[in-house]
């Protein structure tokens, strides 16, 4: 190793950063999980936004002459109760389905977190206000709240979603909230008082970072929570419309002829649960390779 | 450009205390955790507050820090007052007053590197660009006895010493007119502490800072401190010149906390009349004794400490106690 770069008087060379791109290969190559569950969700991803040119079949072309076939090699998952190709339908709804699941979670996160964080850091009657507010939303029934916003906002796998986030974000502020509480206690938020940071710095630069870790795992948890939800509102006809297709709507489909035909059902459920198991194995590794006091990560 | 670590023009300067109350309101009643309490340190020089968990130390090393609002009373810093200042004045004069802390660990953020840490100060005052706060913070690091490599490693990978001496550095980076230095060696191993005192004890001579040395720790606090002053329940027992205090105390509290100090001498060799002991422990400040707060414990306690609050008054020159039996040829 070349040792005049560490005595460096000015240390701007000792403290430079591999950078993010290198920082990541690193942990991926000492987190086996992570890399694992990594690669699923890319060949799931790509398969879906890449489906419109990678499927066998067009996923909306009837034929009536094969309904509601089992597994062929013309037709690797079946067809369904109007001839469609199953497997070239899984691909094309996995775009619909993740794009659900993100939203919902996106939008938990971006109403959640600030409340949460707000609520736990300013204390005091603004806590009240939105600590109340939220057990209100908790006390609701998830998917009769997400039935109600859905219905006042208009039906569509958008508006769906998004009520579906807001029903998840009450859970979102409250553990950052009990988190905020703990951590706002904390010395080193004292310390950077004292030196005169902003309430915007307090929060953004200690608070945020030390409260996040179950939220990042909550989240990767809500995921597939979400896509579950998707595939419930889209069984009540709240979510995907036909002639668009998503796992949801497929098991709601696949439900209907559960008897002739399983692998109808099975494999978008597969396909749903493979998707949460490594969406919640990579949050968990993240969450370990973000924490630096965890040893093996750095 | 200067060397970023030199002392600032007009360093010195001292701060006051002016009848200063601190109250918490809780569900139980109001804690009086500092209960008037006056004094004066004077530029350059370290006062020593010497107390017992719960006598409101840690509450009025908060306050001159800045981290806690007087509830009445106040604090100047040199000839300023803060709350006379407008919001701009009062952010640039907050680098001046500055506080460590005992816990070394837990003033560090474990989620940023020591470097991160180190250079947070300059960030948020917004001083230099970002070449010269890292070279300030490679400074402020070597000066304190730490390699610059230290940067890029996170807390928890440092032993306790280090950590106290990253808090030095970057509290340092700020070059502070007055820090207020709270226990800040009590959580160290023995063998480390003398190393720290003798840090802090350079940096006041190299950049004329004023420290108000917090600890219960009395042996420490003569030996570093200028003049000390000894609290018990919010308020001020006695104050004056270290070595005065520390070998003739006037108070019998001073006189009780010096006697508890262990004597490196076989028990048949030692001054049997010199040991007092303390029964019991500090009442608590929600329900103080009336009249000198110190009368449940004190050996010499009567009547009329029960009635009457001790005057605080100066039995020899600059030597201050509160108590109605002391006496200036003890």
């Amino acid at each position: 190793m070349n040792t005049s770069t560490l005595n460096d008087s000015t240390g701007a060379e000792v403290w430079d950063d591999p950078g993010l791109g290198r920082r990541t290969l690193t942990w991926l190559r000492g987190d086996p999980r992570a890399a694992l569950s990594l690669v699923v969700l890319v060949v799931i991803l790509g398969a879906a936004l890449l489906a419109p040119w990678l499927a066998p079949h067009d996923p909306t072309a009837q034929n009536f002459d094969q309904m509601l076939n089992g597994p062929s090699a013309e037709h690797w998952l079946g067809t369904d109760d109007l001839g469609r190709d199953v497997f070239s339908r899984l691909m094309h709804g996995g775009a619909n389905s993740l794009y659900a699941a993100l939203l919902a979670v996106a939008v938990a996160l971006v109403i959640g977190v600030p409340l949460g964080l707000i609520a736990g850091f300013a204390g005091g009657w603004t806590d009240t206000l939105i600590s109340r507010v939220i057990d209100t939303f908790l006390s609701f029934p998830a998917i009769i709240l997400a039935v109600a916003v859905t219905g006042a906002m208009g039906i569509g796998l958008t508006n769906a979603m998004f009520s579906v986030g807001l029903v998840f974000a009450p859970q979102i502020a409250r553990l950052i909230r009990a988190r905020t509480l703990v951590v706002r206690q904390e010395l080193y938020v004292d310390a950077a008082r004292c030196f005169g940071a902003s309430p915007l710095r307090l929060l953004s630069r200690h608070v945020l970072p030390n409260a996040i870790q179950p939220v990042i795992v909550q989240s990767t948890l809500l995921l597939a929570v979400a896509l579950l939800a998707e595939a419930s509102l889209s069984f009540l006809g709240l979510g995907v419309q036909p002639p668009d297709v998503s796992w949801g709507a497929m098991i709601a489909r696949g439900y209907m002829y559960m008897s002739i035909v399983p692998e109808q059902m099975y494999a978008p459920g597969l396909i749903i649960m493979i998707t949460a198991v490594a969406f919640n194995a990579l949050g968990e590794s993240l969450r370990a390779a973000l924490d630096p006091t965890i040893k093996g990560h750095s | 450009m200067n060397a970023p670590l030199t002392p600032r023009p007009d360093s010195a300067a001292g701060v006051s205390a002016h009848d200063l109350r601190i109250h918490f309101a809780t569900k139980a009643g109001t804690v009086k955790a500092v209960d008037g309490v006056s004094f004066e340190i004077r530029p350059g020089e370290t006062f020593g507050i010497i107390g017992e968990s719960g006598s409101g130390k840690t509450t009025l090393g908060r306050a001159l820090a800045g981290l806690l609002k007087p509830s009445a009373g106040d604090i100047h810093y040199g000839e300023h007052d803060p709350r006379a200042l407008s919001r701009s004045q009062r952010k640039r004069l907050r680098r001046d007053h500055q506080i460590i802390f005992q816990d070394p660990h837990a003033a560090l953020n474990p989620r940023m590197t020591i470097l991160q840490s180190v250079i947070e100060p300059l960030d948020i005052i917004g001083e230099g660009d970002r070449q010269s706060r890292r070279r300030t913070a490679a400074d402020a690091l070597e000066r304190v006895g730490l390699p610059a490599t230290i940067g890029k490693r996170y807390p928890h990978e440092l032993s306790g010493g280090q950590k106290q001496r990253v808090n030095i550095a970057r509290t340092l980076t700020l070059r502070p007119k007055f820090i207020v230095c709270d226990e800040v060696v009590a959580a160290l191993d023995v063998s480390i502490r003398g190393a720290i005192l003798n840090l802090f004890a350079d940096l006041q001579k190299e950049f004329g800072i004023t420290y108000a040395f917090i600890t219960h720790d009395i042996s420490v606090v003569s030996h570093v401190s200028d003049r000390i002053g000894v609290l018990y329940l919010g308020r001020l027992m006695e104050q004056g010149p270290a070595d005065a205090v520390s070998d003739r105390p006037l108070h019998p509290y001073t006189q009780a906390l010096l006697s508890a100090e262990p004597l490196p001498l076989p028990s048949d060799r030692r001054d049997s009349r010199r040991r007092i002991r303390l029964e019991g422990e500090i009442p608590s400040p929600l329900n103080p004794p009336s009249g000198c707060p110190f009368r449940t414990r004190c050996p010499k306690a009567a009547t009329r400490c029960a009635e009457q609050v001790p005057q605080w008054r100066e039995l020899r020159p600059s030597h201050w106690v509160a108590c109605h039996f002391a006496e200036p040829d003890l």
